[in-house]
């Protein structure tokens, strides 16, 4: 599991750049999202635009990382892939998310 | 009739490689992408579940089959492990409670049909249909 992250407009962007979030990444994923998350400011955009496979073991680690976040941060999401989407929309996980269309509204906005 | 069997390992790792030969497979290579995705997330769940309680924490093996039949995708997957519980109804975790787990079955109940399970000598036996028209 490898993971780009970079700042702009005061807002950490964390990137998976493996197509996968499954029961296989989900150790590896929270671990680097900790390590990626220390000192981020409040708000963090994880950018799904490279995942395009994600079970409901990476749903449970994408909820999981908010815990990780400076006390009042949010964890907003950009870039769903539809499969992905799907995830969120039959579980309706995307009821407590906020979710951007493509990343640049969501550093934008 | 278009049909390929998978045998292997319950573990994440063996799942994954497994779900990946799937895609690029007999059956689900020929499928539009949005309904080959759900039956890959179908498999997911259903092997997860496999390899996180069949076998009590050891590993086993698992069987999957996957055949095109009408419009639908027809899967069956064969573990040797404890009898599983069955894929009862019921509403899945609230998100409003930021669940962590619990999203596998409401996913597979969501997008599989004419799910039967059955124990046979000493298997269990789960057959299951992802339609075309399923594929939301």
């Amino acid at each position: 599991m490898q993971l780009t992250t970079k700042r702009q407009q005061g807002v950490l962007i964390v990137a998976p750049q493996d197509a996968r979030l499954d029961a296989a990444g989900v150790l590896a994923f929270k671990d680097q999202m900790r390590e990626a998350m220390r000192d981020a400011p409040g708000r963090v955009i994880l950018d799904l635009g490279a995942v395009n496979f994600l079970d409901s073991s990476g749903l449970g680690a994408v909820v999981a990382v908010r815990r990780f976040l400076a006390e009042g941060g949010v964890l907003e999401l950009a870039a769903l892939t539809p499969a992905v989407e799907r995830v969120f929309r039959l579980t309706r996980m995307d009821s407590v998310f906020t979710i951007h269309g493509a990343l640049s509204e969501a550093v934008g906005g | 009739m278009r049909i390929q069997r998978e045998s292997f390992t319950a573990d994440p790792l063996q799942v994954r490689a497994a779900l990946l030969r799937l895609e690029r497979g007999p059956v689900l290579g020929h499928l539009a992408a949005d309904h080959r995705d759900c039956v890959l997330l179908v498999l997911a769940e259903v092997l997860n579940n496999v390899a996180e309680h069949a076998y009590g924490g050891a590993v086993g093996p698992v069987l999957v089959t996957v055949r095109q039949g009408g419009d639908g995708v027809l899967a069956r997957i064969i573990d040797r492990g404890g009898a599983a519980p069955p894929l009862e109804q019921d509403g899945g975790p609230d998100p409003a409670g930021l669940p962590e787990g619990g999203f596998g079955l409401g996913l597979i109940r969501g997008l599989a049909r004419d799910i039967c399970q059955l124990r046979r000598f000493g298997c269990n036996v789960l057959d299951l249909t992802v339609g075309a028209d399923n594929s939301r």
